[in-house]
């Protein structure tokens, strides 16, 4: 994962559990490395893309930056929020003790 | 340095269609290796539908999408059995009229319903396909009792399954059924091994170049040799196999699946939550099926979500939520085209105004059988969707299925090949051979003319078998 990524997971997260949220991100990482090349490259260039708008712009904060792109009428850039938020609440919800029944 | 294995045939891909291929041949006496990309996973070590399985049985993870607008996420098995493994092994024959139609319309000889009837009939000798003993489950009944309160047909499907005297149900999945016939009957399978490229010379394919990965993530290079390939490796991966070793004409083109829209439906109890539902409301079929998906409690999660409703409560009372859809077939299609330098392929797919006006019409009616059979509450897979509870606000669904904010998704995936006597409309003929290459077949999904309205599996079956016993028959 790039250093964005790992971030926006890590913001995403809402256990405080320490070992689930270090499965949460494993799943996440293990899922983005097995993505077909094509999905990964358009993600990889998103994430780089959104790392310097956060460093040059406003939103500051990578829960800024996903707000603001949950509003984005370009249905492509509301994808990026879209995916991470359901990496990381599939894995928390079936990585965690509800989900291993 | 690569390793030589020279055999009768290759068998790429060991799903429906590869494990078939391979059990037909093997048992006629033939010298058959199946090479399969993903790895062996013992039967029942693994949740149906869960993490785990996704981990280790789906490509990508089960993440892959077709772009377009909208796009298409999409889920294929990747292991020994393919997505025979991974499926609900629901059991629906190819319809009369479609045989007759496709048979029609790409000239295909010997297509008829009653010849594909006689193969389907002896697949089911070898894979039991049964209903389930006693009553279906919660999930599956409130479909049946939502359609007969709307005065509409729906059927309890087989499926792939065996039943012990207490009802435990045993998927018939390929590493259960055929692959144990192959290898019984002297055939190869070799999983963790994909194949990069076929060997082509003069126009005739005589093997294919792999590579294998050994459980100490070490890898070994393999160069097979053989009389005859048959290529089954999915309407995704096929296509994009033989455009990689330089077969172009006919092959991606005519990708064809079930576009899908969900919706998470609360009840006032507790539904089942261990299974597919066996019922499909058949009443607008076959251009239009509405049935059940996996509703484990992140399938379930993940479709709330998709709202963008508040959906604190409802989360909180998952135990009374399940996951339905309503599938259309659409219109045009879409294209699996390999790039190079890239492993996967780009694949797209295209929707018409009137593909979105049917799955807006789908999400009506699901809605409206949903709520007949009891449901409090609809959370469609619509960004901003509202939240339904009266037949009278599903109307509000019409205007928001667009492009822009409906998530969609299919597990089938079919014709990005196609068979015909007629050059110009396929890339193999009529039994599955690869026009202007010799000793080169398909026999998998990506034959079939067209998505079929139902789960594929059994029409890929039932062709891969009648295909098999033809290349017998010219040899």
């Amino acid at each position: 994962m790039l250093k964005l990524e790992r971030r926006v997971v890590a913001d995403l997260t809402e256990s405080v559990d320490p070992e689930l949220r270090q499965a949460v991100e494993q799943w996440v990482d293990s899922t983005l490395r097995s993505m077909s090349d094509v999905l990964r490259l358009g993600v990889a260039a998103e994430s780089a893309l959104f790392s310097a708008w956060v460093v040059v712009a406003r939103p500051r904060d990578t829960q800024g930056l996903l707000s603001w792109l949950d509003r984005s009428p370009v249905s492509l850039l509301r994808s990026y929020p879209r995916l991470f938020r359901s990496l990381v609440l599939f894995g928390e919800l079936e990585l965690g003790p509800q989900g291993a029944r | 340095m690569s390793t030589t294995m020279p055999t009768e045939v290759l068998v790429i891909g060991s799903g429906a269609g590869g494990a078939t291929t391979a059990m037909v041949l093997a048992e006629a006496g033939l010298d058959v290796l199946v090479l399969e990309e993903g790895p062996w996973v013992e039967p029942g070590s693994i949740t149906p539908f869960s993490i785990g399985e996704m981990e280790q049985a789906y490509r990508h993870h089960g993440s892959s999408a077709a772009l377009g607008s909208p796009p298409i996420a999409y889920a294929e098995g990747r292991c020994v059995g393919g997505s025979t493994e991974v499926n609900s092994g629901l059991w629906a024959r190819l319809p009369d009229a479609l045989a007759t139609e496709w048979s029609r319309t790409y000239d295909l000889d010997e297509f008829s319903p009653t010849a594909l009837a006689g193969y389907a009939d002896r697949i089911e000798a070898l894979v039991p396909v049964n209903t389930v003993p006693g009553a279906p489950p919660v999930s599956s009944s409130l479909l049946e009792q939502g359609a007969a309160k709307l005065g509409w047909r729906s059927v309890e499907f087989p499926r792939a399954f065996s039943y012990d005297e207490r009802g435990r149900g045993t998927k018939q999945s390929m590493t259960a059924t055929l692959l144990p016939r192959a290898t019984a009957a002297g055939a190869t399978v070799l999983p963790d091994t994909a194949v990069r490229r076929l060997r082509i010379a003069d126009g005739r394919a005589t093997g294919a170049l792999a590579r294998r990965c050994r459980p100490d993530g070490t890898h070994e290079d393999i160069e097979v040799r053989a009389d005859a390939v048959f290529v089954c490796g999915g309407a995704i991966q096929s296509p994009a196999l033989l455009q990689r070793s330089g077969i172009r004409k006919g092959i991606g083109g005519g990708l064809r699946m079930h576009p899908t829209i969900k919706v998470a439906a609360r009840f006032g109890g507790p539904v089942d939550h261990d299974d597919v539902p066996m019922h499909r409301i058949t009443e607008f079929s076959p251009h239009l099926a509405i049935g059940g998906s996996a509703s484990r409690l992140g399938h379930v999660a993940l479709v709330l979500a998709d709202s963008g409703a508040d959906t604190t409560a409802a989360l909180a009372d998952w135990e009374n939520v399940f996951v339905y859809y309503a599938a259309i077939r659409s219109d045009v299609g879409g294209r699996v085209i390999a790039l190079p330098g890239l492993q996967a392929p780009l694949v797209t797919y295209r929707l018409t105004d009137s593909d979105l006006s049917r799955l807006a019409r789908g999400l009506v009616l699901l809605g409206e059988a949903l709520l007949a059979a009891g449901a409090i509450e609809l959370y469609p897979s619509i960004e901003g969707g509202a939240v339904v509870r009266r037949p009278e606000e599903l109307l509000q669904w019409w205007d928001a299925v667009d492009r822009a904010h409906t998530n969609l998704m299919t597990v089938h995936l079919t014709s990005s090949i196609r068979m015909s006597q007629d050059r110009a409309k396929a890339g193999a003929d009529s039994f599955g051979a690869v026009w202007d290459t010799t000793a080169l077949r398909v026999n998998d999904a990506s034959l079939l003319a067209d998505a079929p309205g139902v789960n594929p599996q059994a029409a890929i079956m039932t062709i891969a078998l009648r295909n098999a016993e033809h290349f017998l028959s010219t040899r």
